[in-house]
């Protein structure tokens, strides 16, 4: 454990320390701060705005953090002969995966607390005033990108850091259309095709239940077991995706 | 006597096919057999891909054997158990550049296993080690490469191993880092540890290694201490005269000062009467014989000798290599 | 070993999948549905764009929104007139089926431009898709009273919006008022008398018994109708 937890501290100051992230993180920030100025225009809608706006740019954030780290996470160990050095320790494959792993959650997590925070201080000083239901919708967008953590690292495992961001990339997008994939399913006349889509509809990540920003602008509260099944759901799901990951790191050689 | 408990490294018919692409293989060891015991320094020659990387990777599960078995202090090879013992230092300081010296030392340390008091003994202990108490506070990216090599040398001394993998340890140090790894190495060998070393350097491993395996193409051609390996036959003599001395018959001058003047003299293939002949004219010109020393084979000219032999006939090679298929 | 760890793996990483399916059901059906799924099945136009935003519908709700009320203000300072309105709240209305504002000043500037189809249209898309919000119903009230001059309707649409949770008190007697003005004074006394009953306003019970009084004292009605008035 004390290897996971080292390797995770690791990833997290080396993430912190990419000058890309950092500006990143800054020129977001700025756009974020600016939706202040977008209320007047929307005519008694600011609130909504602000908010829809807000957590849309908190998702693409975190999307790009995703994209950025965790596809090319392992390819920079590879390629700096790095992972020599740790996998010549007493380190399981596992312990290195799960460690990276931990990592990037936690710079996403820092990275979607400051987000967050500037949202909240824009709503704030807008008037329009805050209360859990944000927090929730950050809790939300975490999930998400838990999930596509995992995926990006299952993808770094296996190949290149341009095929996986592309990758990832598919990914994201078929995880929000899978109710076009089941109703899909439903309208083919084949079996094994509708089988074959209903499986992919299973198989694929469900991105799309974690969007809930309607409910949010819209006051509708999020239930305890509502939000206790989507942690269930990324965890299980991202142990899924870290277990097919570490069946391709486990075999890779470095010469 | 040494015996089977004395066994820190064993490498057994070891064979190794790297594959590239869908139909290329390439061969990079052919029926390895190899030993290393406790208390002693095992240097690896051999031409850049004869081997001896692929050799250590594959002790350290970096990499998996094609055929084969081995062990690593007594377990198999590559097993996470005896890597807590072992220490690594690669051919180039793969280091993170963003690191101090001092957190790369603490993040490896915690990596081998310790933790809290222990891994600030261990840490302090490499950092003297290693002599790098002016720069713990530095990031590694702003070292020069001789420093860098130290660091790196550091983080293999972390575990306080029982078995130390050196990869061309000695390129890129200054004659003072030098001097100081070579005691190391052998103030490690004293205390009963096993250093297993491949280097470029031979007059370096000549002076350092007990045990030397030479590797060709994936096949280990020579394996043996020195002295048995090395020939006996004297190849000539380097006489060093003082006064001056224009030249010397069959004599090949190898350095020479002035003031007041002094050389050295190689006479290759002389006979022992023959060169009574030309000291007895040395001094009979007024110069003055300082040293007389004969010339054997040194490892330099054994590796020339070996590597340039065919080598096709290592028993058991082939039938390896055709039962990994 | 290595082979049956392997298999291990596999099957380790497949129970997880299949368990986080199992999972992603329950969380599926725990989520409150904003909008009828079905009533978008009706406009493929609107549903691509749902499905094309990504998860982000709001957003290009918001991105219309801006560009609706650019549209209103850049015409209202010149010809007045808005072909395009009909349009441009049906985007909006399609990605944020909940966007009541849009369906309120979408159904106004339909009608100011002449149009009182698509005023009506969209406004009872609203009430269908909205059907707890007494504010699109009394909207809907609205609407009939000032532009279709449809006193009945009118009422009906007052009433269902009394009858909705957190209407204000001031909708049932729209209700009644519109009841009388449309010539149904059975239909107002009902309302009156049960506005009479349930306030604990004085002024409303003195407004409430002065209508009573104005209509006549006549028999309740109220046991001859259903509770909920009559059905539109």
């Amino acid at each position: 454990m004390t290897a996971v937890l080292s390797l995770a501290r690791h990833t997290l100051l080396d993430a912190l320390r990419e000058r890309l992230l950092r500006t990143l993180a800054l020129f977001l920030g700025v756009l974020l701060a600016a939706t202040r100025l977008a209320a007047p225009l929307t005519l008694g809608e600011g609130r909504r705005v602000t908010l829809d706006l807000g957590l849309g740019l908190l998702s693409l954030f975190g999307f790009l953090l995703v994209l950025l780290l965790g596809t090319r996470m392992m390819q920079k160990e590879i390629e700096g002969r790095t992972i020599l050095l740790v996998l010549a320790r007493p380190v399981h494959r596992v312990e290195l995966l799960l460690g990276k792993f931990l990592g990037l959650l936690g710079v996403l997590a820092i990275g979607l607390a400051g987000m967050l925070g500037i949202l909240a201080l824009v709503l704030v000083t807008s008037g329009y005033g805050v209360d859990a239901s944000l927090a929730i919708a950050g809790l939300y967008a975490f999930l998400e990108l838990s999930i596509l953590s995992a995926l990006a690292l299952l993808l770094g495992a296996c190949s290149s850091p341009l095929l996986s961001a592309f990758l990832l990339l598919a990914l994201y997008v078929a995880g929000h259309l899978l109710q076009g994939l089941l109703e899909m399913a439903r309208l083919v006349s084949q079996p094994i095709l509708a089988l074959s889509l209903k499986g992919a509809f299973h198989l694929l990540p469900r991105l799309d239940l974690y969007g809930c920003t309607l409910q949010l602008v819209h006051g509708t509260p999020l239930g305890a077991g509502e939000i206790l099944w989507g942690v269930a759901y990324a965890a299980l799901y991202s142990a899924g995706v870290l277990g097919l990951a570490l069946l391709a790191f486990r075999s890779r050689e470095f010469a | 006597m040494v015996g089977e408990l004395d066994l820190v490294l064993r490498y057994q018919g070891i064979v190794k096919v790297f594959r590239s692409g869908l139909r290329r293989r390439v061969p990079a060891l052919r029926g390895v057999s190899l030993e290393a015991r406790a208390g002693e320094i095992l240097a690896l020659l051999g031409h850049n891909g004869a081997g001896k990387t692929t050799l250590i990777k594959l002790a350290l599960g970096l990499l998996r054997p094609t055929a084969g078995t081995g062990e690593l202090l007594g377990r198999p090879l590559g097993d996470r158990e005896a890597r807590r013992r072992v220490g690594f230092q690669p051919e180039q300081p793969y280091l993170y550049p963003f690191l101090t010296v001092g957190e790369t030392l603490r993040f490896f340390g915690e990596l081998s296993g310790f933790s809290g008091r222990r891994l600030g003994e261990r840490v302090a202990a490499a950092v003297e080690a290693c002599g790098l108490e002016a720069v713990t506070r530095q990031p590694v990216r702003r070292l020069s490469r001789g420093w860098q090599q130290r660091v790196a040398l550091a983080t293999a001394l972390l575990p306080d191993p029982r078995l130390l993998f050196l990869d061309e340890p000695l390129g890129g140090l200054d004659p003072d880092a030098r001097f100081a790894l070579k005691a190391l190495i052998q103030r490690l060998r004293n205390e009963g540890r096993t250093v297993v070393l491949s280097s470029h350097i031979l007059p370096d491993i000549e002076q350092l290694a007990d045990r030397v395996a030479l590797l060709q193409r994936g096949r280990v051609i020579a394996e043996g201490r020195l002295e048995t390996l090395l020939s006996e036959e004297v190849e000539g003599f380097e006489i060093e005269v003082r006064g001056s001395v224009s030249g010397i018959p069959g004599a090949e001058a190898l350095w020479s000062r002035s003031g007041p003047a002094r050389s050295l003299w190689w006479l290759p293939g002389i006979e022992a009467v023959e060169l009574q002949r030309v000291v007895r004219g040395l001094i009979d010109a007024g110069v003055q014989v300082v040293a007389i020393a004969p010339r054997r084979e040194n490892l330099e000219a054994f590796f020339a000798r070996m590597t340039h032999r065919e080598t096709d006939t290592v028993p058991g090679n082939s039938d390896a290599i055709r039962a990994a298929g | 070993m290595r082979r049956s760890g392997t298999i291990g793996l596999v099957a380790l990483a497949g129970f997880c999948v299949a368990l986080a399916s199992q999972a992603a059901g329950e969380f599926s059906r725990q989520r409150a549905p904003v909008g009828d799924p079905a009533e978008l099945a009706l406009f493929p136009s609107g549903r691509w764009l749902n499905e094309m935003s990504l998860g982000h519908p709001h957003l290009l709700a918001d991105a219309a929104w801006v560009t609706a009320i650019q549209y209103y203000g850049k015409h209202r300072q010149t010809d007045r007139r808005y072909p395009l309105a009909p349009q441009l709240f049906e985007v909006i209305t399609q990605a944020d089926p909940s966007f009541r504002n849009a369906y309120l000043f979408g159904a106004l500037v339909a009608a100011e431009d002449g149009n009182p189809k698509a005023a009506e249209a969209l406004l009872r898309r609203g009430v269908e898709r909205n059907p707890r919000s007494w504010e699109l119903q009394f909207e809907f009230g609205f609407f009939f009273y000032v532009y279709r001059r449809s006193g009945p309707e009118a009422a009906r649409a007052f009433q269902r919006a009394a009858a909705l949770p957190g209407a204000p008190e001031y909708v049932a007697r729209f209700a009644a008022a519109a009841w009388e003005q449309a010539g149904q004074p059975d239909f107002a006394r009902l309302l009156w008398e049960r506005i009479a009953r349930q306030t604990d306003n004085p002024e409303v019970a003195r407004i409430a018994a002065e209508r009573l009084a104005a209509l006549g004292a006549g028999a309740s009605v109220e046991s001859t109708l259903s509770p909920g008035g009559e059905d539109r």
